[in-house]
């Protein structure tokens, strides 16, 4: 009980970032919010929080962002469950090291949106749309020790 | 399996606009989150509107003042100018035009999304809004609606790629439609033959051709023409009139029936 709650707060948290305007010459160095929360619960929680949670926050993340419903959702999904399945071997690793492997599915996630919004016809090919990914992963050490602390000082497990 | 009802959902919105009906209320799930993040920045207006000294509105008082005393003396002879309209429609049989009723908005949000240029206003459907609408702010022509909640909507700039005015030169009359670029700052004129008679300075209005945007609103003006040898047009370079990217009053348009030219 105590720990959807938690879930539910960091999620709306990470919504409200989403949300947050940002100036426009920097749009490309917008992280990723919402993965950065839901992946960090999908590695350290896979049997709370999965796939599904995953969907919902890509579906909320899709409404926010006025984009085609279903294309952050689809992202999301694929992520989590990469996540989900490497979750033991990624806690192994080093704090850069997951750090690269956020960047490689972050920019999974850009290039599905890339497509999608060039299919639907508002897109130029240009190779900023990695930034988010890059930024994503250099942020990713960080939001993990953050995130973390809260796990620990509610612990939950 | 997710991803198939994902792959299922993209497809009805992105190639039936299946989720035209239910949008609008799906929308209202976020709408708590964007006002939340808006609440600082309105917070910050009111403690500015609340918290200014005397002099400052004593000073911005005689400002307004001057500024209402040049505004209405343009507007006597602007009652003129209407009247010798009508008198003119009248011997042309000509339909009158109507006065369009005014909604005024507040811009909360600006997209995220790096591709499309969009603005979020607080004005929805249960105040008027439709998608569609035409949006002005003070200098120019802003956008239209192109997806409305019930208390938010969203706004595509005239500069978005994929939105397109049609424009009249107000000095010749010369039409053309008005492309946005992507770039708030800039906007193309299409299809101006190297023989037309365009020139730097130019103002552009809307033409209301389209019938969505009402007539004689300015857009835009004219940068600079390039006449390059072997194209069949010649390029034409806008800069957009409205703050497409700093406005923050906005004025949604209602046209309760369309004017008959």
């Amino acid at each position: 009980m105590k720990s959807s709650f938690i879930f539910f707060l960091t999620f709306i948290v990470a919504l409200m970032l989403e949300a947050l305007p940002f100036p426009d010459d920097l749009v490309w160095f917008r992280p990723e919010w919402a993965l950065l929360v839901v992946l960090y619960w999908v590695i350290a929680l896979p049997y709370k929080v999965g796939v599904g949670v995953a969907w919902i926050l890509g579906v909320m993340v899709d409404l926010l962002q006025g984009g085609i419903i279903g294309q952050h959702s689809l992202t999301y999904v694929i992520i989590a469950y990469a996540c989900a399945l490497f979750y033991q071997r990624l806690r192994m690793y080093m704090r850069w090291q997951q750090g690269v492997f956020i960047f490689l599915l972050v920019s999974i996630n850009q290039l599905v949106n890339f497509w999608l919004d060039h299919y639907v016809g508002n897109a130029e090919p240009t190779l900023m749309i990695f930034m988010p990914a890059i930024i994503t992963g250099f942020l990713w050490p960080w939001s993990f020790i953050v995130l973390r602390s809260i796990r620990r000082l509610y612990s939950i497990s | 399996m997710l991803a198939t009802l994902s792959v299922v959902m993209i497809v009805t919105d992105a190639h039936y606009r299946g989720f035209a009906t239910v949008r609008p209320y799906l929308t209202w799930l976020v709408t708590p989150i964007q006002l939340v993040v808006n609440a600082p920045k309105q917070m910050l207006s009111w403690a500015g509107d609340h918290l200014e000294s005397r002099e400052d509105l004593v000073l911005e008082n005689h400002g307004l003042n001057e500024e209402l005393l040049i505004l209405r003396s343009k507007l006597q002879k602007l009652n003129a100018l209407r009247a010798e309209n009508v008198r003119l429609r009248e011997l042309l049989d000509a339909s009158q035009r109507v006065d369009e009723k005014v909604v005024m908005a507040e811009v909360i949000g600006f997209d995220q999304n790096a591709y499309s240029h969009k603005v979020l206003i607080d004005k929805g459907f249960s105040s008027g809004a439709y998608v569609g609408q035409p949006v002005l702010d003070a200098t120019g022509v802003l956008g239209q609606v192109v997806e409305t909640a019930a208390y938010t909507s969203r706004v595509l700039l005239i500069a978005d790629a994929s939105h397109f005015v049609p424009v009249e030169i107000a000095r010749t009359g010369f039409r053309s439609v008005l492309r946005g670029t992507g770039d708030l700052k800039k906007m193309e004129l299409m299809s101006v033959p190297h023989t037309a008679d365009i020139k730097k300075g130019d103002i552009l209005t809307t033409s209301g051709l389209d019938k969505r945007f009402p007539i004689g609103y300015p857009v835009g003006v004219v940068r600079s023409v390039k006449h390059v040898a072997g194209n069949s047009y010649s390029e034409v370079d806008v800069v957009p009139l409205a703050q497409l990217g700093r406005s923050r009053h906005v004025m949604l348009i209602d046209r309760p029936e369309l004017e008959r030219q």
